[in-house]
């Protein structure tokens, strides 16, 4: 019966102030570059592998703290018996329990466990940074907490045998790995289990290769009579030289080795000439193989069983989105435990949203949070099957803003550039369009529980404010909007082609469609041709009062929503009057983010109004 | 050598309880190793525990079984040792169970325990009741000598204070006494069992999980379990474990006094596991005439023409103690020089013992053999370390202070050895300036330089330490304080030695080391020469080619106590005179003296013991 690793908590290793989370079989790490995932990993895989690979580094320090040698960093980490699709269970596999014994096992009434902490401290005995690891016998609520045997003891031989962490790091290459014998290739394919009469054979073989080699080519055959006379030169007596085509002996096999691939009628090319997608996803495959390999020398022991995590980064890298599919598909199906950390939304497609881990940064601590699922909501698939489907990008935004029209879509970025004087991406800002009406919800879902600052803009029609007071209930319990100061309502009932014309903009939404039209006289051409015709709303156009233009270019806007918000946006932001650049109610938006990102107003020239 | 058949059987006996009654000399250690080996390589998976009655039986057993080419990795998988170190460590890794503390420090010291006593007697509360009791007692040493037998005796049924049926006073003074030590975080031997036995009975899923990672218990000794241990073994095992192997001789229970009782293995064990019985009574140690006699005291009817030497065994009466100590000495003199024909190699003086009911009668043997240039030895059995100079008294209680903050009884000690007041000392924020405050402006000043080298949790590496007070030495000590002074120094160093022998690098704490010379692990092994004079109870084991058994009249061996208590305690002392004789190898010579010196002056004439009635008289 297996076992997974269902907890972990980090206090003061690198970028991770204090951190804890369950684990699942499969974890998706999800945020932001520069997070602390790799971090993470680290500490995960420093807390199985037993390894003592640290330095004071290691130890979180806030910007103005200096290094007190007191301070520790601690890594706990939680086993449990599970089934194989990891649900935990009460009591471990008799092999597990002769492999950790009774100095690692805890018993309790939920079962059996066994508690690790890993401590990176200072020892003034040896006068430098240590390693310990210790007991835990209750896990407590804390760090602190916690209830820790004082005697330190050592891993068992079976932990260290039968535990096993693997890392893969975001850069790997399998043509990098071919000349490495640590690499995982390189000890899978230096591990001959042959008699010594194969032995023999095979380098009789080789040798015979090789002298046949040499005797055909006669360039080949004169250099090594040529080169054979520093024999005589260095005063050797007894020395020869040997020009070897191929190796040898069969240890040295592996020195030479190539991966060649076939694309369907090409020849065979060296793997370094395919692309970095293929070279990449090959290492992964020679994990895979290395495991396979160990688990097949298990089998010989039939009770013997392995736990393993394969701690991941980026499996996307190089590759197209369908070839990600495929290689998340082997990752899944590797047997073990598995923490991935990605960057692609195909991949987040692909698994559950109760898989998914969000990290991210404020002032250079790291905090990370787990999608918990609602007992109310049963959907959750679904409604992370919409977001993602529709933006995944929100996963990794520093901020979210959400509206309900293409139209706002395209023209707040634009003042979003004016104001910032930067682009949205450039803050890590994801402005997006939820998709029409009653849609909130889901997004809202997603960015409270992963903790995502997040804005609303929003229409004032009555059915808009409708939605989204229904929405911010239901996710937040806040009644009203007007209690949040991140929900920007536009007023008087009007909408967003509305409102600019009421705050004056009229002349340059002309002004920027007549441009894009190249035709100044649109307006009154559509005067012409729907004057007296009825609206959708069985109302009468009458565009000849006094007003009457004004009214046609609201029912022009309102035709003609998204063609045309983009060029108006940048008609309004290229204002010559300053103040106006940006339109009151979006400043206001704009202001809001600001403060919620962090951004220094300082930064942002200020519009005299 | 090979086994015998019935040894392979019992070596070969793989699940299900067995219970073997080996008698002296049968190779039982021999069995318990192979048996031990042979589950080894049967299995690939899972832990032996062997449970000893002593420290030196558990280390005999862990060499034999390092030292075996094909035991080899698989040592990793045997846990050898007393009941007491295996319970400790149930108590440090699960004491949090019972509400323990997992630094809990261990009280050992007879008159450690007295004085906590006698302080829990006179405290002011209980001053006009408690207080009166003492002041009435003739010997109040004696008083407290006997309560804490009580409160041992209790603790060995497993009788907690509040349930404990003895007369007022006692209970509350148990109480207040156990109260006190757990106040300071602190237990006393008794408490190792009691403890342990409360982890495993309270915690079911913690014997659960024992029972999984040890397949296999063997037990030695099992003669000599008590309520205590046969409890414990019993919580262990709780309703389903039957992997249990208890080894014993009857015939050779000697720790009644103890609360020991053979009665836990032959009947309690046979009733509640009903184990498979072996019985291995083929003497391969001793000569015809001396198994002939030790049958008469068994009362076997063995069968002994097998026995390839004929050996000797006789009985002399001698005119008085001095006549029998000489008597004694002419014959080791002539061993030596002439040999025996059923003695292959030259004698020495390390095959011979000498063993008699208790230390007084030896009087007149060790004059007689410092006059005639003998040389002999006592043999020791302790636990702990005694120190010869207040310094390293004071070192100890440093240790004892790091080890356990909450540990009032030696805070006390310590601030009186510096003549400190206790007060002065609370405000401390932790325990290594509270030692430096203490010491220092003290004769004791210079060993504030070990502070840098202890760590509480971490590692110790105990010869830096022993470096630091050596290179501190105050230069004004006279010749004798340093000559006292190296010696102690020499003695930790020689218990560190031993430690370090079979605790890996990683596992060397202050406290290990500690609780290691508590419960005796860091013993010398005997490595004393000449001839060894032993009670029964210190012969437990041994075997010498030549026994002499001295003071062997009715009043002596056995002892007055017994014969008028008859019964139980009777048996008990003839048990002591079967292991004695069974130290025999080929020779034994049992004497008694004719008349006997009393305490108080006068003479007293001696019947023979009731014991060697049945021996031939020498001629």
């Amino acid at each position: 019966m297996p076992i997974i690793l269902s907890k972990v908590r980090i206090s003061n290793y690198r970028s991770i102030e204090y951190l804890s989370l369950e684990l699942k079989l499969l974890n998706l790490l999800i945020g932001q570059n520069n997070t602390g995932k790799t971090n993470f990993l680290k500490a995960i895989n420093l807390a199985i592998s037993g390894s003592t690979d640290i330095s004071e580094d290691d130890i979180f320090v806030t910007q103005d703290e200096r290094l007190e040698r007191t301070k520790t960093a601690v890594i706990d980490i939680f086993f449990q018996p599970s089934d194989d699709s990891g649900n935990t269970c009460a009591e471990f596999s008799v092999f597990w329990i002769d492999e950790f014994t009774q100095s690692w096992i805890t018993t309790s009434t939920d079962g059996n466990f066994v508690g690790i902490r890993t401590e990176i401290k200072f020892d003034p005995i040896k006068d430098s940074y240590g390693i310990s690891r210790r007991c835990i016998r209750e896990w407590g609520k804390s760090v602190e907490d916690a209830t820790i045997e004082t005697k330190r003891i050592v891993f068992t031989e079976g932990m260290r045998a039968y535990l096993q962490s693997f890392y893969m790091d975001a850069n790997r290459d399998i043509v990098q790995d071919l000349r490495n014998r640590k690499s995982y290739f390189g000890r899978v394919t230096s591990n001959y289990d042959l008699t010594e009469e194969t032995i023999k054979e095979i380098e009789a073989q080789l040798n015979t290769a090789n002298a046949k080699i040499i005797e055909s080519i006669p360039s080949l055959q004169q250099t090594k009579e040529r080169i054979s006379s520093i024999g005589k030169t260095i005063g050797a007596s007894n020395s020869s030289i040997e020009i070897e085509p191929l190796a040898r002996k069969i240890t040295d096999l592996n020195k030479g080795m190539e991966i060649v691939m076939k694309d369907g009628n090409a020849a065979f090319f060296p793997i370094a000439q395919h692309g970095y997608g293929t070279r990449s996803w090959i290492s992964f495959l020679t994990l895979s193989a290395f495991v396979e390999n160990k688990n097949q020398k298990l089998k010989d022991d039939d009770e013997a069983e392995q736990f393993i995590m394969l701690t991941m980064e980026e499996p996307e890298a190089h590759l197209h989105p369908q070839a990600q599919r495929q290689l998340f598909e082997q990752i899944s199906h590797f047997a073990g435990q598995k923490i991935v950390s990605t960057h692609s939304p195909s991949i987040i497609a692909q698994s559950s949203l109760t898989d998914a881990i969000h990290f991210s940064k404020r002032d250079g601590k790291t905090y990370a949070i787990r999608y918990k699922a609602d007992e109310n909501n049963n959907d959750i698939d679904k409604i992370f099957r919409e977001v993602i489907n529709a933006r995944a990008e929100i996963l990794f935004a520093s901020a979210v803003v959400l509206c309900e029209g293409i139209t706002e879509e395209q023209a707040l970025p634009v003042y979003f550039t004016e104001f910032f004087k930067c682009a949205p991406s450039s803050l890590g800002v994801s402005i997006i369009n939820t998709g029409g009406k009653s849609k909130y919800k889901p997004f809202l879902s997603l960015v409270k529980d992963f903790d995502i600052p997040w804005f609303i803009f929003s229409d004032g029609e009555a059915e808009a404010i409708a939605d989204v007071n229904s929405a911010i209930k239901e996710v937040f319990g806040v009644d009203d909007y007007n209690k949040l100061n991140n929900v920007i309502v536009l007023e008087n009932g009007e909408d967003y082609e509305d409102y600019l014309i009421s705050e004056g903009y009229s002349d340059l939404i002309i002004e920027a469609i007549s441009e894009y039209e190249n035709n100044p006289s649109f307006l009154i051409s559509y005067i012409n041709c729907t004057n007296g015709q009825k609206r959708r709303d069985k109302s009468i156009r009458d565009y000849t009062h006094e007003n009457g233009q004004h009214d046609a270019l609201v029912d022009f806007c309102h035709n003609h929503k998204t063609k045309y918000a983009l060029p108006v946006a940048k008609k309004i932001t290229e204002n010559s009057d300053q103040g106006k650049r940006i339109p009151l109610k979006v400043r206001e938006l704009l202001s809001a983010i600001a403060d919620g990102i962090g951004v220094q107003k300082a930064l942002i020239v200020e519009d005299k109004l | 050598m090979k086994l015998s058949a019935k040894q392979q059987q019992i070596v070969e006996h793989m699940d299900g309880a067995m219970l073997v009654k080996a008698g002296p000399g049968s190779g039982k250690t021999r069995v318990l190793t192979e048996r031990i080996k042979y589950l080894l390589s049967a299995k690939k998976r899972g832990k032996v525990l062997a449970l000893t009655f002593s420290n030196m039986a558990a280390e005999e057993m862990r060499s034999r079984l390092e030292n075996d080419p094909q035991v080899g990795e698989a040592i990793e998988r045997v846990t050898i040792g007393t009941i007491h170190s295996f319970c400790l460590d149930i108590i440090q890794s699960r004491g949090y169970l019972i509400g323990l503390r997992p630094d809990i420090s261990l009280f050992e010291n007879e008159n450690d325990r007295k004085a906590i006593l006698r302080s829990v007697i006179s405290e002011k509360a209980d001053e006009a009741e408690f207080g009166m009791i003492l002041q009435r007692e003739e010997k109040p040493e004696i008083f407290l000598s006997r309560c804490l037998s009580m409160i041992s005796e209790q603790k060995r049924s497993l009788i907690s204070p509040d349930l404990c049926n003895v007369a007022d006073p006692f209970p509350r003074i148990y109480q207040k006494y156990n109260n006190m030590l757990q106040n300071q975080n602190a237990m006393d031997f008794d408490d190792i069992l009691f403890y342990a036995y409360r982890i495993l009975a309270e915690n079911l899923d913690v014997a659960k999980l024992y029972n999984s990672v040890y397949r296999y218990v063997c037990i030695d000794e099992s003669q000599d379990l008590n309520n205590a241990q046969y409890s414990f073994i019993q919580a262990f095992c709780g309703s389903d474990y039957h992997n249990i192997m208890m080894v014993g001789d009857e015939n050779q229970s000697i720790y009644a006094f103890n609360g020991s009782n053979s009665k836990y293995m032959s009947d309690l064990f046979v009733r509640d596991f009903h184990p498979t019985v072996y019985t291995l009574d083929e003497n391969f140690r001793s000569a015809k005439q001396i198994i002939q006699f030790s049958n008469t005291l068994t009362g076997n009817a063995d069968d002994v023409s097998k026995y390839v030497f004929d050996g000797k065994l006789t009985r002399t009466v001698y005119d008085n103690e001095l006549a029998e100590a000489q008597a004694v000495r002419s014959t080791i003199e002539n061993l030596i020089a002439l040999g025996h024909k059923d003695i292959e190699n030259p004698l020495k003086y390390e095959d011979f013992a000498v063993i008699a009911r208790n230390k007084y009668v030896f009087s007149q043997v060790e004059n007689v053999f410092t006059d005639g240039n003998i040389p002999f030895f006592y043999k020791k059995t302790q636990s702990g370390i005694t120190c010869e100079t207040d310094y390293m008294v004071a070192f100890d209680l440093i240790f004892r202070l790091m080890m356990n903050p909450m540990d009032l009884y030696h805070k006390q000690k310590l601030c009186k050895l510096v003549s400190q007041d206790i007060f002065a000392a609370e405000n401390c924020s932790d325990t290594k300036s509270l030692i430096r405050q203490l010491l220092s402006d003290s004769k004791y000043s210079w060993m504030n330089s070990i502070l840098p080298h202890i760590s509480l949790d971490g590692v110790i590496d105990f010869d830096k330490i022993i470096g630091a007070l050596k290179d501190n030495l105050p230069i004004d000590l006279t010749d004798d304080e340093r000559y006292l002074l190296e010696k102690d120094i020499n003695e930790w160093q020689k218990h560190w030695s031993r430690f370090k022998g079979h605790v890996a690098r990683e596992n060397r704490t202050l406290i290990s080391f500690r609780n290691a010379i508590s419960l005796g692990k860091t013993q010398e092994i005997d490595t004393e020469t000449g001839v060894a004079l032993l009670t029964a109870h210190m012969s437990k084991g041994l075997e010498f080619e030549v026994v002499f058994i001295i003071g062997l009249s009715e009043g002596t061996f056995p002892d007055y106590r017994a014969v008028n208590s008859g019964g139980e305690a009777l048996t008990q002392e003839k048990n002591n005179m079967y292991v004695a004789v069974t130290r025999a190898k080929r020779l034994c010579y049992l004497s008694y003296p004719q008349i006997k010196m009393m305490p108080w002056g006068s003479d007293k004439r001696q019947d023979p013991s009731r014991f060697i009635i049945q021996a031939p008289t020498s001629k």
